[in-house]
C-alpha cells in the first residue's frame, strides 16, 4: 500500500510549507504514533508511542485507538471511528485530514501540529508570586495598615467614646453603661489605692476634663477638710508654695497606695528648716542619725496651766508636776513583805487567816501567777489599742486602797469617799459630833504617823477609854486635828498635793486637781497596740522610778534599737510619716470645700 | 602631593569601608552612641530615686518617654530612607547602623521609662510592641549577618534564574529522550515538566522542601522502570535517570535558595507591621497619658 503523508507547518505568515513523504506498507494498517518504527511518526510527547492505526478496507476507512489512547473525531473522543476526507481526526497536538484519493497512491493524509508544544519558560517554574511569602492580606504593608488601624480604634478612639458616653455620675455611683467602659479601662496606668476604689469607672470623678491635670478642687470635694501643713500666711520664703494635691499624692499606684512615706517629702524641708525660715523647730531627717532627742510637754505648773518642751536628758529637765505623787518603782517591785513572802511559791504556803483580806494576795494565791504588781494592772489600752488609759483611783488604787480610807480605828467601816474633799470635811465633822452627842468621847491615836496600812497589816490598837480628854466642847477641836491629819498626813496628803485652810482662798481643805500629761509628745502618734508584744520595761524605766515626778517616756535612743531611718538594713526602715502627721488639725483647710458630686460640665 | 603608595592605602581604605559591615560602620559609632544613651538613662535611674518610685510620671519619667517616643518615630523613618535611592548626607549603611544600635537601646530606655511597670493596658501593649518589633529586628540582624554566606556557598555561583534556565534545559533534554521511549517514561517526563513549581506558600518557601514535587516522584519512577528496561532502551533510560537526578539536585538547590530568602524576608513580615502597631499604640499611650493628666 502506498500512501502520500503530507505534513504542513502553519508558518507565522499564515503561509502553509508542506513535506511530503511517500511510504509503502504491507498490509493494510498504518500506524500513528511517537515510536521511530511509526509510519506516521508523530513527534510530540503529548502522542502516545503507538497512538492509533488507520485501516484501509475496501470501502472505508477505519481509525481505531491503541490501548487507552485519547483519539477525537470532529472533537468527539473515540476509540474506533469510520473516517472520511470530511473528518477531522485529532491525534494529541494533531490534526489528521485524509486527502482526495490521488492517482498515485492508496492514501493521502495531511498531518498538521495544530498545538505546538508550549515553550518552557523561566516564569512557569518559578512564577514571582509564587516567591512572595505573604499576599493579599497578608502583605507587609496591608497587615500594617490594619495592625496600626485595629490598634488606634481600640486604643484611641473606643477608650475617648467611652469617656463621652461615662455618664457624669459622681463618686459611690460610678457604673458606667454599656460595654465601652471596658475600652476606657485600657487606658489605666495601675490600680486605684483601695479607698478610691469605691469611685468605681467614674475617672472623671477627679479627672474632669480631658487633658487638664487633676485640680485640688476635684480632690477637695470629698476631702474638704484637708489641713495646711504650716501656716501660708507667714512661710512665704521661696521653694514651698502649697502645691496641687497631686504634687505630693500619685494616684494609680495600685498597692503602693496614694499616701507618700519618703523621707524626702519631709526631710527636703525640714534636713534645714532651722537655716532656712524662722522657727522654733528642730532641723530633722533620717529617723536613725538626723532626728532630735524627744522634747515630751511636760507640765510643769499645773495650777497656772505651764507647760515645757525640752529634751529628754537634757540638763535642766523639768520634774513633771502632775499633783499626785505615785512612786512606780515601790508598786511594781514590792512583794508581799507580810510573811516574808517574795514568791509565788512561798505564797503557796502561807495560811489563808494570815493574808488577813488582802484581796491582791488573795487574788495572787487564786492565781498563782503573781505576788506584786503589774503594769497592766493598772495601764489598759484604749479602744483601738492605739493609746493607754489613764489609771484611775476607783478601778485600780481602790483595789487596794479603797478600803483604807477609814479614819478613825472605832469605826472601821466608816469609810471616806474619795475625790470629794468637802464631803470628807462634812463625814468627820459629822462623826465626831454624833459621838459627842452619844457621849462617847472620841479617841484620837496620838503619836501614830500613820493610820494607812499596807495590805495585809493589822489594825492599829486602840487606846483604852478614857486616857483622852474631857469630851464636849473639844470635839470641833477634835475633828480639825482628825481633818489635819488625814489630810496632811495619812490619807490624802500620801498622793495628793494638799493645800491646808490657811493657804486655801476658801479656808478649807482643798486637794489641788491631779494633771496626768495624756500626751507627751503631741506632734507625733505612737500606737502602743502596734507594740504590744514588747514588755513595757523595755521602753518605760518605771520598776526605778521612785516618784512621779519622772517623765517614763524612752528617750530617742531606745526607739532606734528598732527603727532607723528610710533606707535602714538592719533595722524597721521608718520614714517620717510614720510617727507625724502632714496635714496639721490646728490650721485652716487647704481649699474651700467644693459642692460634692458636681463634676465640671464637658 | 598624595604618593602612589598612599592612594593605593586610601583606596583599599575606602574598598574596606564600604565592604565593612553596617554593625562596624564608622568603627562602631552608633554602637558608642547606643551605650552611651543607654548607660545615662540607667545611671539617672539608679541615682536618682524618685518619692513615690520609678514610674513614667516622674520628671526622668517623662524625660526617657520622650526621648523614647522620638526614637521609635525616628527608627521608623529608616523605613521611608531605603526607599529613597541615592546617599542622601547619611549613606544607607549608616543609617542601618544607627537604627539597629539605637533601636536596641530602646530596650533600655523604654523599660526604664516605665519603671518596670506593667499591667494589662495600652501603656503596656506599648512596651510589648516595641519589645517584639527590636527583638524580630535582631532577628533580621543576625539574618543579615549569616543568611547572605549561606545563599552564596548554595547558589554555587549560579543565580536562582540561573538554575532554572538549565532546568528548563534538561527538561528539554528529558523530552528528547522520552520520545524515544514508551509511554511510561513519557508520562513521568511529562509529570517532571508539568508539576514541578518552585515557591508557593510560606510555608512551602520556609520548609525548602516539596513532598508533591513531580521532579521527585518521576525520578523514582523512572529509576524503577530503568532498571527493568530492554536492552535496546536501557541506555536512553540511563540517560533520563541522570537527566532527571541533576534536576532534582537543581531543584533542592534553588528551594534551599529560596528558603535562605524567605528567612531574610520573613522577619520584616514581623517587624514592620509591628512596627505600626506600635506606632499606633504609642500614639494612643501618649494621649491616654494627657488625656486623663496628673
Amino acid at each position: 500500500m502506498r500512501c502520500k503523508i503530507r505534513y504542513l507547518t502553519r508558518q507565522r505568515t499564515g503561509r502553509v510549507a508542506q513535506d511530503e513523504q511517500i511510504i509503502t506498507l504491507e498490509g493494510n494498517r498504518i500506524t500513528l504514533g511517537r515510536g521511530t518504527d511509526s509510519a506516521v511518526f508523530l513527534r510530540d510527547l503529548r502522542v502516545n508511542y503507538h497512538h492509533a492505526e488507520l485501516v484501509v478496507h475496501d470501502h472505508e476507512i477505519v481509525i481505531e485507538a491503541v490501548g487507552h489512547s485519547i483519539l477525537r473525531i470532529d472533537h468527539i473522543p473515540v476509540e474506533r471511528a469510520v473516517v472520511t476526507p470530511d473528518s477531522e481526526i485529532e491525534v494529541g497536538p494533531y490534526r489528521l485530514q485524509l486527502g482526495q484519493d490521488e492517482p498515485d497512491a492508496d492514501l493521502t493524509l495531511a498531518v498538521e501540529l495544530v498545538a505546538p508544544p508550549p515553550t518552557d519558560t523561566v516564569e512557569q517554574l518559578i512564577e514571582p508570586r509564587r516567591l512572595l511569602l505573604g499576599t493579599g492580606i497578608l502583605r507587609k504593608r496591608a497587615l500594617s495598615w490594619l495592625l496600626f488601624l485595629v490598634v488606634l480604634v481600640c486604643g484611641l478612639a473606643l477608650p475617648i467614646v467611652a469617656y463621652r458616653t461615662t455618664k457624669p455620675e459622681g463618686a459611690g455611683n460610678g457604673q458606667s453603661a454599656g460595654f465601652l467602659a471596658g475600652f476606657d479601662r485600657f487606658w489605666i496606668s495601675g490600680d486605684l489605692a483601695a479607698g478610691h476604689r469605691l469611685l468605681g469607672d467614674a475617672c472623671n470623678a477627679c479627672h474632669e476634663l480631658p487633658f487638664v491635670p487633676v485640680r485640688s478642687e476635684a480632690c477637695a470635694s470629698c476631702h474638704p477638710a484637708t489641713r495646711h501643713h504650716f501656716e501660708v500666711a507667714r512661710f512665704t520664703f521661696a521653694g514651698f508654695a502649697p502645691t496641687a494635691c497631686t504634687g505630693c499624692h500619685s494616684e494609680h499606684q495600685g498597692t503602693r497606695g496614694i499616701v507618700p512615706v519618703h523621707q524626702s517629702l519631709c526631710a527636703d524641708c525640714h534636713a534645714d528648716l532651722s537655716v532656712t525660715a524662722e522657727t522654733t523647730l528642730l532641723d530633722a531627717a533620717d529617723f536613725g542619725d538626723a532626728h532630735p532627742q524627744f522634747r515630751p510637754t511636760v507640765i510643769t505648773d499645773p495650777a497656772g496651766g505651764r507647760v515645757q518642751r525640752v529634751a529628754l536628758g537634757a540638763a535642766g529637765f523639768p520634774e513633771e508636776r502632775s499633783n499626785l505623787e505615785f512612786p512606780h518603782a515601790i508598786h511594781l517591785t514590792r512583794t508581799c513583805e507580810v510573811a516574808g513572802v517574795t514568791d509565788v511559791e512561798q505564797l503557796k504556803k502561807v495560811p489563808p487567816e494570815t493574808l488577813q483580806g488582802c484581796r491582791v494576795l488573795e487574788q495572787a494565791r487564786q492565781d498563782l501567777n503573781q505576788a506584786g504588781l503589774d503594769c497592766a494592772d493598772c495601764h489598759r489600752p484604749e479602744l483601738g489599742g492605739v493609746s493607754m488609759l489613764l489609771p484611775r483611783m476607783q478601778e485600780h488604787c481602790a483595789v487596794c486602797h479603797s478600803h483604807r480610807l477609814e479614819f478613825d480605828p472605832s469605826a472601821p467601816d466608816r469609810v471616806l469617799p474619795h475625790g470629794r474633799p468637802d464631803e470628807v470635811i462634812a463625814v468627820i465633822n459629822d462623826f465626831y459630833a454624833a459621838q459627842a452627842l452619844r457621849g462617847r468621847p472620841a479617841v484620837v491615836v496620838e503619836d501614830q504617823p500613820s493610820l494607812r496600812r499596807r495590805p495585809g497589816e493589822g489594825a492599829p490598837t486602840a487606846a483604852p477609854p478614857g486616857a483622852g480628854p474631857e469630851p464636849g466642847q473639844e470635839v470641833q477641836a477634835i475633828a480639825a486635828r482628825k481633818l489635819d491629819d488625814v489630810f496632811g498626813r495619812t490619807l490624802c496628803g500620801v498622793c495628793h498635793e494638799i493645800i491646808p485652810p490657811a493657804a486655801s482662798e476658801r479656808g478649807t481643805w482643798e486637794v489641788r486637781p491631779v494633771r496626768i500629761t495624756r500626751l507627751w509628745m503631741p506632734k507625733g502618734h505612737f500606737d502602743h497596740g502596734a507594740h504590744k508584744t514588747t514588755p513595757c520595761a523595755d521602753c518605760h524605766k518605771a520598776q526605778t522610778s521612785k516618784t512621779s515626778k519622772d517623765v517614763l517616756l524612752p528617750p530617742i535612743e531606745t526607739c532606734r534599737a528598732c527603727h532607723r531611718g528610710e533606707h535602714a538594713r538592719a533595722a524597721v526602715p521608718s520614714t517620717c510619716i510614720m510617727c507625724h502627721d502632714y496635714h496639721r488639725e490646728d490650721l485652716d483647710p487647704m481649699l474651700p470645700a467644693r459642692a460634692r458630686a458636681a463634676p465640671v460640665a464637658r | 602631593m598624595i604618593s602612589s603608595v598612599d592612594r593605593s592605602a586610601a583606596t583599599a581604605a575606602a574598598v574596606d569601608a564600604a565592604h565593612a559591615s553596617f554593625l562596624v560602620y564608622r568603627r562602631f559609632r552608633y554602637l558608642k552612641a547606643a551605650l552611651l544613651l543607654s548607660l545615662a538613662s540607667l545611671a539617672a535611674y539608679l541615682v536618682w530615686e524618685p518619692p513615690g518610685g520609678h514610674n513614667g510620671g516622674t520628671w526622668l519619667g517623662y524625660t526617657l518617654g520622650t526621648i523614647g517616643a522620638l526614637l521609635i518615630i525616628w527608627l521608623m523613618l529608616f523605613g521611608a530612607r531605603k526607599r529613597r535611592y541615592g546617599p542622601g548626607s547619611w549613606s544607607l549603611k549608616g543609617w542601618l547602623s544607627a537604627h539597629v544600635y539605637l533601636g536596641v537601646s530602646l530596650l533600655v530606655v523604654a523599660t526604664l521609662h516605665a519603671g518596670f511597670q506593667v499591667g494589662l493596658n495600652i501603656h503596656t501593649l506599648a512596651y510589648a510592641l516595641m519589645i517584639a518589633v527590636i527583638l524580630s529586628g535582631l532577628f533580621g540582624v543576625v539574618a543579615y549577618v549569616r543568611l547572605p554566606r549561606l545563599m552564596t556557598e548554595n547558589r554555587m555561583g549560579q543565580s536562582l534564574n540561573g538554575m532554572a534556565l538549565e532546568m528548563l534545559e534538561l527538561d528539554r533534554q528529558c523530552v528528547d529522550l522520552a520520545l524515544g521511549l514508551s509511554d511510561e517514561y513519557a508520562l513521568e517526563v511529562q509529570r517532571s515538566r508539568q508539576e514541578t513549581r518552585l515557591g508557593g506558600s510560606a510555608w512551602r518557601q520556609l520548609s525548602g522542601r516539596d513532598p508533591k514535587c513531580g521532579t521527585t516522584r518521576a525520578l523514582a519512577n523512572v529509576r524503577a522502570l530503568a532498571l527493568a528496561a530492554p536492552p535496546a532502551m536501557s541506555e536512553r533510560a540511563a540517560g533520563l535517570v541522570v537527566a532527571l537526578g541533576r534536576k532534582q539536585e537543581l531543584l533542592q538547590r534553588a528551594r534551599r535558595d529560596i528558603r535562605i530568602k524567605a528567612l531574610m524576608d520573613l522577619w520584616l513580615y514581623i517587624h514592620v507591621p509591628l512596627s505600626f502597631a506600635l506606632l499606633a499604640a504609642l500614639i494612643a499611650h501618649v494621649v491616654a497619658v494627657f488625656f486623663y493628666w496628673g
